[in-house]
């Protein structure tokens, strides 16, 4: 394990206090076990190795193509939305200024 | 300081490969501290027995996604200490009736008594940092990760807990030798 040293040049005296406690430590029966029990879990060496190299192959040009289509296609879809938004809904404001302008040219 | 990082280079490795025997060599590097860690966090032996099982089943599940320039201390710390504070988070949600007071361990020595007992009564963020650094001899910057601090924040917290910590402990051997004074007369 990394120690503290790179720190403080200086020892602290509190904490050197602090390292020098007696611990209480997980008995030989209990830390058998806890590896057991882990153990038990660690993924199997081939299916784990195999995943790692399914995702290395994938190639990164299909994932580039791929994220490409998404945000084409994202896109069309808003720009798509918003002048189907704008057909529904259209700017009254112009409108009304177009019918001040042609009034005034009928004059 | 070199050899030592290629040593943990090569193990991060070994377990990114699943390598069991790589595992194993983890557990004996790293069991022990962090069940000191969890032990002297909670204040409960056999919570913190339970808390190192579910640490280590953490651990072997996700050995094999480590990335490259993992630090194995600090992520082993990490999840430990995310173990605790799920079981608090529990503890909260389920509402226990008040188990025993937590039992800072206990030692012959009344220096060493001194001390447990006043890391005890430290607020926990003290207390955390204090154990990381104090008695797990981690360094500033991988305790700051641990606990998702700025370094430099982390160097602060741990300068109020030492402090803290001091103020307690004079405050106990004060009494101690005022004590001695009592039972001298």
């Amino acid at each position: 394990m990394k120690m503290r040293d790179r720190n403080d040049e200086r020892p602290d005296p509190l904490l050197e206090r602090l390292r020098a406690l007696p611990s209480q430590g997980l008995d030989d029966v209990t830390s058998a076990r806890t590896l057991a029990r882990a153990e038990a879990v660690l993924p199997d060496r081939g299916g784990s190795a195999r995943g790692r190299e399914a995702r290395a192959a994938t190639p990164r040009f299909t994932r580039w193509v791929l994220s490409a289509a998404l945000l084409g296609w994202g896109t069309l879809y808003v720009w798509g939305a918003v002048d189907a938004l704008t057909r529904l809904f259209p700017m009254k404001a112009a409108t009304t200024t177009v019918a001040v302008l042609s009034r005034s040219t009928i004059r | 300081m070199a050899a030592h990082e290629d040593d943990e280079r090569a193990l991060v490795q070994r377990l990114r490969r699943a390598e069991r025997q790589a595992f194993r060599e983890l557990y004996a590097r790293y069991a022990q501290p962090s069940f000191r860690f969890l032990r002297r966090l909670c204040g409960k032996h056999a919570l913190a027995e339970d808390l190192h099982q579910e640490t280590w089943l953490a651990v072997a599940r996700h050995a094999a996604g480590l990335e490259e320039e993992s630090d194995l201390a600090a992520w082993i710390f990490t999840i430990a200490r995310n173990q605790f504070r799920s079981a608090q988070r529990r503890a909260a949600r389920v509402r226990l009736p008040e188990s025993a007071p937590p039992v800072f361990v206990a030692h012959d020595d009344p220096a060493a008594h001194d001390v447990e007992q006043a890391l005890g009564a430290l607020p926990e963020g003290h207390r955390e940092i204090l154990l990381l650094v104090g008695i797990e001899g981690l360094d500033v910057g991988q305790a700051a990760k641990i606990l998702g601090l700025r370094a430099d924040a982390a160097r602060q917290r741990l300068a109020r807990a030492r402090a803290a910590l001091s103020d307690l402990l004079e405050a106990a051997e004060g009494g101690d030798v005022a004590r001695e004074r009592r039972g001298g007369r």
